[in-house]
């Protein structure tokens, strides 16, 4: 067993699984399972934190490399709670080994969209958290990537005001959706809008398994061959040419720490429901969160024509005042290739519009230049330099 | 008056921009409890923020982040028709990117028309205000900066004592770490990475968001950042004045804001924009004529030397560091500047595209003087293979039986021999421009068999991807998703490189071959910056929809342009490098400035400006400009000090006469502070260079003559014949038809060796275009034999046929013109660039004496005189005709008293095609020149061609052409441009 992966299963080992958490939604025949793990702070906790993964991958994101940012937080004191949520490939493959839970994928795709985890999961996991550690002890959330989005859609609905929190992170996303140019045409071409008609049996799509992907998929990425990285050795690089195809490259393998080229990193990736990705491209279309399937009456919002106009509903999560109450800390790694560091600098200039006086000192920005988006967590140099502040914006 | 006023947020006060007049009114005003809501279209940056070069292995920016008009970038380029004007979008407006330079204009640029409060150094109190605020100082952390050696060395080597004009202009930045002087914020030292220009990412510019910006909001000023003013328009509503109609760019949607007060520092072009679409209604001083009127883009040129015989490092410093005044022998007055300008090194490739080979010399200045020296890197070789062309084929077509090696390529037969050799490396890059669809053809071909931008395209409503406008879309998706948007990614890779596989070609290569995308001998650099005090004013016009065209007097500044580039080429020959200027002032002679000023001029007379010396509009209760839009003439000098200096002074005027300000507060107390501190500022920094050294650069320089006048001149020989008056043909079409049925061909020769523009200023200002001739004719005369005589006289070149008193007398609202007049625009309203606008007819007239002046040839050449594009025809084809003065004029030349003119003979004649190539085109030559290198010379022959053959495009191509611009209007239902003079 190579270094990492020992440590890995140490870290593993010092997780408390919780008992599951199980979550009623509309339009669903079963509740969906999610996990709940508790790597406990050393020490008298000074604090607890809930950290939510992105899409596509699962909460072993947090502890990568060495233990992670989870085993770092837990260090400077922090109750760090991981939540694999129904996007989560824990969650997937419990849900596809079963039937459809609804009478259609689309039926079923309504259920899996950011609004619902928004309203559900991380309130379902805040309340669990909040049991286990007492009212009092600060709590804050770090959402990653499209968890970050999640997160600030949560912010907006009001979710997490009955719990207490504090202090919110947002990683590379929060309210404002913005891709490099290779993610506009891909959404622009509404592949996976398509997939609904093409391939009906489609639930989910795993960037581990090409093999399973629906021929449009595959045809997709087969269009040029090679452009999605030049293929290397190992299952490690062929699942990053996926993910690029997919989502856009999300590391450069050079800067990765050492140990996570070995296969370890398949584990963390999985199946993701086709309803989270059909409303990310909805989001990424329109530039800023919104319910699933809003009329999109204003489809790319900085076409100055369209937006002039002012057409289309509000969107309910476009209201800064309930973030006013919250510590609010962007993180935009600087070579971002999945989304736009743009998200967060809108993000940035958003929250300070809104009422600079209450804003002042509770709003702070961290960019990382050179860092690609998992290299936050998983990059060479990500514990020396990114751990620090973001445990500090966690309150440890 | 409109009143839509309804669920508009109301504030007293409401500033537009965060430039140096926004910035500084901001902060005023909140220090005075006023809660100015701020307006800034642009984004926040931090030192992280400001978008970067391309990545290493990638070709373009993040145009996103770079680009206002795409996702509210860092960058405003404006095309105004006739120059480009660069903004700054964001919070600190042009402090964000400006070169910290803070200098105080001379006090002979601050004499009228400015208002009398500003003349000399009236303004100079608040100056020292500003400088309290911003602690200017030379950059002192590396004396040994090279470029800053370098370049003082070549200064003092110019000559005629110019280098006395040498200084080292006051920045804005901080050289310490230590807290802001103003707000107390921690900064960090200058690291001098030059990237000023580009953004600081160290923390060490004191941009605006650092001192006045952040005393704003620390005293209540509310900053809404990514929120575009999109129009103003009066109101009555309560004691509400105006209506602030926004984009908010965030939430993607208008919002409508109420002002008591409105300020305007949105930028001199912007300001003057937003003012010349505002709903004013009422508008007794009838400032909605005169908006726009003296506008300046401050004679801004760049140059980059390239192979400089040292090392200049321009990365190594900020990015000014020295400066040099250049007073203008002609004229009282103006001056010019020269100043170094630094960049950071991730900009290297970037700035290697001002020798683009596509560019194919055209902005060559200078060419290298001497061979490469030892440790000099090797110049930029042009090392395509050579191959036969097709442009040989069309120089047969042109020039038939013009013995060639095959495969010759001679372009230079179409070229003026004074521009024959550096022509010559022009040559080799044309062969391999036309390389180019050959290379890129069949790939093309072969890419348009795939699927996916198809798909793309079939998407596209009433577009089919098999239609030929649907293959034209999937070409440029291609070619603009490969190049334009790839960085370093694999895709882009990929695709750029199915797009060039079948010449070999990688795009780093073809960018580097092509674009001059290459970073050689990045260190042996030096870029030059030049800007100066303009010769004229220009005017802004905008269409309703807020389409901005700038119209200047560039004949006026292009003089200003040519002496700034010909110092500039002096100091590339010092060091030893080759002089580069700006590729769209070279090519299409369209200037770029980033000091765009007027357009609202101050005035004391309601009735010759826009604005009063406070900066109240005239008229327009509550409506105030406090940027350099109020500038009634450019003030030569880097304009952010000045700007800031008079929003400070303007800002005052309206607190003193504010009743309700609550003078306990602790932000007037701090204003106070600051105002006693800043009390003698200049004079306890005696040694800084607050303004350039103008008088010391005159007296060292002296009264030197103005340079002879540059003219231009060729020769013509045209050949026909003439028939006695008694069988003259009537018309033109009857003298071809008797050319054409046997008359005696070559019985009348027209060799005229000398058709000159003595001075090319007086001939383009000059309605007539009027040309010296000389030569000799052959033909027999009246009771005589055939010979050669003798003839003078002149050309009326392209005149139209209309009355030429009537041709400049467009109409102008009278009190336009007297603002013009006022600012100093030399004949209000006449302007050659509006007379050669024109699409009218055109006539070249000869009028030539033959002889002792007994008799006079008068030939006419029409052009567009009938439909369609015979302009080969019509340029060389001269219907002549011969009169007889009789009685004949004295020895003497005097005509006699009661002479009449009769009608002698008349005739046709042509030019030879394979003459003119050979002769006409290339004996064009430029006179008046200093030597060849002078690089005037190429201004006045693209002057000169620029005239004739614009002059030809507009006469026979007014309907494709106004199809073109009908269909790229931006704004398809608003005005159509008009000829100048027609108030839009």
């Amino acid at each position: 067993m190579s270094t990492e992966r020992a440590a890995f299963a140490r870290v593993t080992a010092e997780l408390h699984t919780l008992p599951e958490l199980s979550v009623a939604t509309a339009g669903l025949s079963r509740p969906l399972p999610l996990r709940l793990r508790r790597l406990p702070a050393r020490g008298t906790p000074r604090g607890a934190v809930l950290l939510l993964h992105g899409g596509n991958s699962g909460s072993d994101t947090f502890l990568l490399p060495g233990g992670g940012l989870a085993s770092a937080l837990a260090r400077a004191g922090l109750d760090t709670f991981l939540l694999d949520w129904r996007g989560s490939p824990w969650t997937m493959r419990r849900l596809l080994e079963g039937p459809l839970l609804a009478p259609t994928v689309a039926a079923e795709c309504r259920a899996f969209t950011y609004d619902r985890v928004a309203e559900e999961d991380i309130p379902a996991a805040l309340a669990r958290i909040r049991a286990l550690v007492g009212a009092d002890l600060p709590l804050a959330v770090l959402g990653h990537c499209t968890s970050g989005g999640t997160l600030a859609m949560a912010v907006a609905g009001g979710h997490l005001a009955p719990f207490g929190v504090s202090r919110v992170v947002h990683v590379a996303l929060a309210t404002f959706y913005e891709v490099p140019w290779d993610g506009w045409v891909k959404v622009e071409d509404f592949i996976l809008e398509r997939l609904l008609a093409v391939a009906p049996s489609c639930r989910a799509i795993d960037p581990r398994a090409p093999g399973l992907w629906p021929a449009v998929m595959r045809d997709e990425a087969d269009f040029w061959p090679g452009a999605w990285l030049t293929p290397g050795p190992g299952p490690t690089l062929e699942l990053l040419r996926r993910l690029t195809f997919m989502v856009g490259r999300a590391w450069t393998p050079e800067r990765l720490a050492p140990g996570l080229d070995d296969g370890l990193l398949l584990d963390v990736f999985g199946p993701f429901h086709l309803g989270l990705f059909l409303h990310s491209g909805q989001l990424v279309r329109r530039g800023f969160a919104a319910p699933f399937d809003q009329a999109d009456r204003i489809d790319r919002p900085r076409l100055r024509a369209a937006a002039l106009r002012g057409s289309g509903p509000p969107s309910p999560y476009l209201d800064p005042r309930p973030f006013r109450g919250v510590e609010i800390t962007l993180v935009a790694a600087g070579a971002n290739r999945v989304w736009h560091r743009d998200s967060i600098d809108l993000m940035y200039d958003w929250l300070l519009n809104d009422d600079p006086a209450a804003r002042r000192g509770r709003v702070q920005k961290l960019v990382f230049p050179g860092y690609d988006l998992q290299e936050l967590f998983w990059g060479r140099d990500a514990a020396r330099e990114v751990y620090g502040p973001l445990t500090r914006a966690l309150g440890g | 008056m409109n009143t839509q006023t309804a669920g508009a947020e109301r504030h007293d006060v409401v500033v537009v921009g965060t430039g140096f007049g926004g910035a500084v009114a901001a902060c005023r005003l909140a220090q005075h409890g006023l809660s100015p809501l701020v307006l800034e279209r642009g984004r926040r940056y931090e030192a992280a923020d400001f978008p970067g070069a391309p990545a290493p292995g990638g070709l373009l920016p993040d145009v996103a982040r770079w680009a206002y008009s795409v996702d509210q970038g860092l960058w405003d380029p404006l095309d105004l028709g006739e120059i480009v004007s660069v903004q700054a979008a964001g919070y600190g407006g042009g402090s964000l990117v400006y070169a910290n330079v803070h200098l105080r204009a001379p006090a002979e640029a601050m004499d009228a028309p400015w208002p009398r409060d500003y003349r000399g150094d009236a303004l100079d109190p608040w100056h020292d205000l500003v400088a309290r605020m911003l602690d200017p100082a030379p950059y002192a952390a590396a004396p040994e900066l090279p470029k800053r050696r370098q370049l003082e060395g070549a200064f003092a080597a110019l000559g005629r004592g110019t280098g006395r004009g040498t200084f080292r202009p006051p920045l804005a930045i901080r050289q310490a770490d230590g807290p802001n002087p103003a707000s107390g914020l921690p900064m960090r030292a200058c690291t001098g990475c030059g990237a000023c220009i580009t953004g600081c990412p160290e923390r060490a510019k004191n941009t605006l968001d650092w001192n006045y910006l952040a005393l704003a909001e620390r005293h209540g000023a509310r900053v809404l950042t990514q929120h575009e003013v999109v129009r103003i328009a009066r109101v009555a509503d309560g004691d509400m004045r105006f209506r602030v109609d926004v984009l908010d760019h965030l939430a993607a949607r208008p919002r409508q804001f109420l002002a008591r007060d409105l300020f305007l520092c949105a930028g001199s072009v912007h300001s003057t924009r937003l003012l010349a679409t505002a709903e004013l209604g009422e508008d007794p001083a009838g400032v909605k004529a005169r908006v726009g009127v003296g506008y300046s883009p401050g004679a801004d040129s760049i140059g980059v030397v390239f192979d400089t015989t040292e090392p200049s490092h321009p990365e190594q410093g900020p990015t000014i560091t020295t400066a040099l005044v250049v007073p203008d022998p002609g004229e009282s007055g103006a001056f010019s500047l020269i100043e170094d300008g630094g960049y950071a090194e991730a900009f290297d490739r970037v700035v290697g595209t001002f020798r683009a080979p596509l560019l194919l010399g055209r902005n060559r200045a200078t060419s290298a003087a001497a061979p490469p020296r030892a440790g000099q890197p090797p110049r930029q070789q042009d090392a395509l293979p050579s191959v036969p062309s097709p442009l040989d084929a069309l120089l047969d077509a042109l020039a038939p039986g013009r013995a060639r090696a095959p495969g010759e390529l001679s372009p230079d037969v179409f070229l003026p021999g004074q521009l024959a050799d550096s022509f010559a490396p022009i040559r080799e890059q044309l062969r391999q421009v036309i390389l180019l669809p050959e290379v890129a053809g069949g790939t093309v071909a072969r890419l348009l068999r795939d699927g996916y931008q198809r798909r793309l395209v079939s998407r596209l409503p009433g577009f089919s991807p098999d239609g030929p406008v649907g293959r034209a879309i999937l070409r440029l998706l291609r070619w603009l998703v490969a190049w334009a948007f790839g960085d370093d990614e694999a895709i882009s890779r990929v695709a750029f490189g199915e797009l060039t596989r079948a010449g070999g070609l990688d795009r780093h290569a073809l960018a580097a071959r092509w674009l001059g995308y290459a970073a050689t001998g990045a260190r042996h650099r030096l870029v030059l910056l030049g800007m100066g005090r303009d010769a004229a004013p220009g005017q802004l016009r905008f269409t309703p929809g807020g389409a901005a065209r700038a119209d200047l007097d560039l004949y006026q500044l292009t003089p200003g342009y040519s002496a700034a580039e010909g110092t500039m080429s002096a100091i590339a020959r010092h060091l030893g490098g080759e002089l580069r200027t700006s590729p769209l002032w070279a090519s299409l002679g369209k200037p770029i400035t980033v000091h765009s000023q007027g357009g609202c001029p101050m005035s004391e007379d309601p009735a010759l400006g826009v604005t009063d010396p406070d900066g109240r509009v005239h008229g327009i209760p509550g409506l105030r400009v406090l940027d350099g839009a109020v500038f009634p003439r450019s003030v030569g000098v880097n304009p952010s000090a000045t700007i800031a200096a008079v929003a400070e002074r303007n800002v005052a005027r309206y607190l003193e006469g504010h009743a309700g300000i609550d003078r306990s507060l602790p932000g007037v107390a701090e204003y106070a502070a600051q105002r006693a501190e800043s009390l003698g500022w200049a004079s306890r920094h005696r040694d800084l260079s607050l303004r350039p050294p103008l008088a010391a650069a005159r007296a060292a320089v002296g009264a030197t003559p103005p340079d002879p006048p540059l003219g231009v001149e060729f020769s013509e020989v045209l050949e026909g014949y003439l028939s006695p008056a008694d069988t003259v043909p009537a018309g033109v079409d009857a003298c071809r038809a008797a050319e054409a049925a046997g008359r005696p061909a070559g019985a009348l020769t027209l060799d005229l060796s000398r058709v000159a523009a003595v001075d090319l200023r007086v001939f383009l200002e000059d309605a007539h275009h009027r040309m010296v001739v000389e030569g000799e004719v052959t033909l027999a005369l009246p009771g005589d034999r055939a010979a050669r005589h003798p003839v003078k006289g002149h050309l009326e070149l392209l005149v139209p046929r209309r009355k030429p008193g009537a041709l400049f007398d467009a109409p102008q609202p009278p009190s336009r013109v007297a603002a013009l007049a006022a600012l100093g625009a030399r004949e209000p309203g006449v302007t050659v660039a509006g007379a050669e606008l024109d699409s009218a007819p055109r006539r070249l007239e000869y009028v030539l004496e033959i002889g002792d002046g007994r008799y006079l040839l008068r030939g006419t050449k029409r052009v567009a005189d009938d439909p369609g594009p015979d302009a080969w025809r019509d340029t060389t084809e001269l219907a002549v005709t011969l009169y007889e003065r009789c009685p004949p004029p004295s020895a003497g030349g005097e005509a006699a008293e009661g002479a009449v003119v009769l009608v002698r003979a008349a005739g046709i004649a042509h030019a030879d095609l394979r003459r003119f190539l050979e002769r006409q085109l290339r004996g064009l030559r430029v006179t008046g020149g200093q030597g060849p290198d002078d690089p005037r010379i190429a201004w006045a022959l693209a002057r000169f061609a620029a005239f004739f053959f614009g002059t030809l495009e507009r006469v026979y191509l007014p309907g494709p052409w106004g199809a073109v611009a009908r269909a790229l209007d931006p704004d398809p239902g608003g005005v159509r441009w008009a000829a100048r003079g027609d108030d839009p």
